[in-house]
């Protein structure tokens, strides 16, 4: 009795784990297609509108914490330095300083070179996103199953 | 708003020395000593009060020029780069930060301004029923073409707005259209006056005057049109058509006087035709606002202050 059960918290484990890394793929794709939205999105408000940035940070709608991050630059924007920023957990450090020192140097120049500047960001980001997403079909939707088959296949040595 | 504008040890100590509504300019020059506008009477700021001598002087530095300018374009310099072009930055409740240092020139003209070194803060105040005088000479028999004539700092914007809220005031409804070329009769922010301008009043705001009378005449059939500073060829002419389409326009232009402002040449044309049949002048001798003289079209006398 106490086996099956000791397999069965083995299952369970293996699954969550497998579910983690699924998680952390999934979450890696929706924050790059949201910061591709973003960027196509910023584009379009300087080109056209001009509006300013605190207002295109606070505006800009998605439900991946790329909204935390935007809020937070936005509140320094108002008192700079008034909100620490945390690092994401499935980003590395690369990619956080890219992101940070971009949203960092947004909006110091006119329109037309903030407009080539993000065009050149899209390219970016737009490689990260087709590369998280490729990732995410290879590796996270496998890694659930895995982790759920690994925990099976001990439990069956055990058994 | 200058809270949000300036340093918190200047506005800090800057409210401990004297009331904001006192404030009507903050110099700060790169390397120099901050000097501040209180009352008209400019003072130099040490780093506990005002300062006796230039000695004992706050200096400013290129941070606190870098940190205003952040503030005052709110991190984008994009939205605001066709002002900077033009030598300010409007911020929040029409304050104007005039800017500058070395021009960045290419084959269009003045492309922006770069290594900037000193900023002008000019906080406006709107100071209710000042321009009722003149609205008495203005609105005899109908609105009367008029121009407003003072020296920088004298207060004509200021003046304007009353203006253009006393229209709105007076006994026929005066539909006013105000082309606010540098954000300062209305200061409106995000699309709404920050200043009390009347309730009949339109804002056409950030376009050059031949823009907003050409595109405002057409769509918005104002019976007054209200702009600021007339100082180009091209200002007069939009003028000129502007008043020949039936609609009355009062506006402004610096000069010491009518004498003074008929040295310049684009404005001899206006003279000669009296297209104008109201001059205000007004100086800041006793303080912004103080009345010179109301003159008819043939520069007869009609208000002279005791």
């Amino acid at each position: 009795m106490l086996k099956i059960f000791l397999c069965f918290l083995i299952v369970l484990g293996s699954g969550y784990i497998g579910f983690s890394v699924s998680l952390h793929y999934r979450k890696r794709e929706k924050f790059w297609s949201d910061f591709f939205d973003f960027l196509n999105y910023t584009k379009s408000q300087i080109s056209f509108f001009q509006n300013r940035l605190a207002n295109i940070f606070k505006d800009f709608n998605c439900d991946s914490e790329l909204k935390n991050v935007l809020i937070a630059k936005y509140k320094n924007f108002d008192s700079p330095n008034s909100c620490e920023l945390k690092k994401l957990s499935y980003l590395n450090d690369n990619e956080w300083n890219l992101i940070n020192d971009f949203l960092d140097s947004i909006g110091k120049t006119d329109s037309s070179t903030e407009c080539e500047r993000i065009e050149a960001m899209i390219v970016k980001i737009n490689e990260k996103r087709q590369f998280a997403k490729i990732e995410l079909s290879k590796k996270g939707s496998a890694s659930t199953k895995l982790g759920f088959a690994c925990g099976l296949a001990i439990s069956i040595i055990l058994i | 708003m200058l809270k949000k504008l300036l340093p918190d040890e200047l506005y800090n100590l800057l409210t401990s020395l004297v009331d904001v509504s006192v404030i009507y300019e903050i110099r700060i020059r790169n390397h120099l000593p901050i000097c501040v506008n209180v009352n008209g009477q400019y003072k130099i700021v040490s780093s506990s009060g005002f300062a006796r001598t230039a000695n004992e002087a706050w200096i400013a530095n290129e941070s606190m020029i870098d940190y205003i300018l952040a503030r005052a374009t709110n991190n984008s310099v994009y939205s605001v780069s066709n002002q900077i072009r033009h030598g300010f930055v409007t911020f929040d409740s029409g304050i104007r930060i005039g800017v500058c240092g070395e021009t960045v020139i290419d084959d269009k003209g003045v492309k922006t301004i770069k290594n900037i070194s000193s900023l002008n803060i000019r906080v406006p105040h709107e100071i209710k029923n000042c321009a009722m005088t003149a609205l008495n000479f203005i609105l005899s028999n109908g609105v009367k073409n008029t121009l407003l004539i003072a020296p920088p700092g004298a207060g004509k914007t200021t003046f304007l707005r009353d203006i253009a809220r006393g229209l709105s005031l007076s006994k026929s409804v005066k539909n006013t259209l105000i082309i606010d070329e540098r954000y300062e009769i209305a200061a409106a922010h995000q699309g709404y006056p920050s200043m009390d301008v009347g309730l009949f009043s339109d804002i056409i705001s950030g376009c050059s005057k031949e823009y907003g009378l050409k595109e405002g005449l057409r769509s918005l059939k104002p019976d007054v049109v209200i702009c600021d500073e007339l100082a180009t060829y091209e200002d007069l002419i939009a003028i000129s058509d502007a008043m020949s389409s039936g609609v009355k326009v009062i506006a402004s232009a610096h000069a010491f006087d009518h004498i003074d402002l008929s040295k310049k040449p684009q404005f001899q044309e206006i003279f000669k035709k009296k297209l104008f049949q109201r001059y205000v002048v007004i100086s800041e001798r006793n303080g912004p606002g103080t009345y010179e003289g109301i003159f008819d079209d043939n520069f007869s006398c009609l208000f002279f202050p005791q």
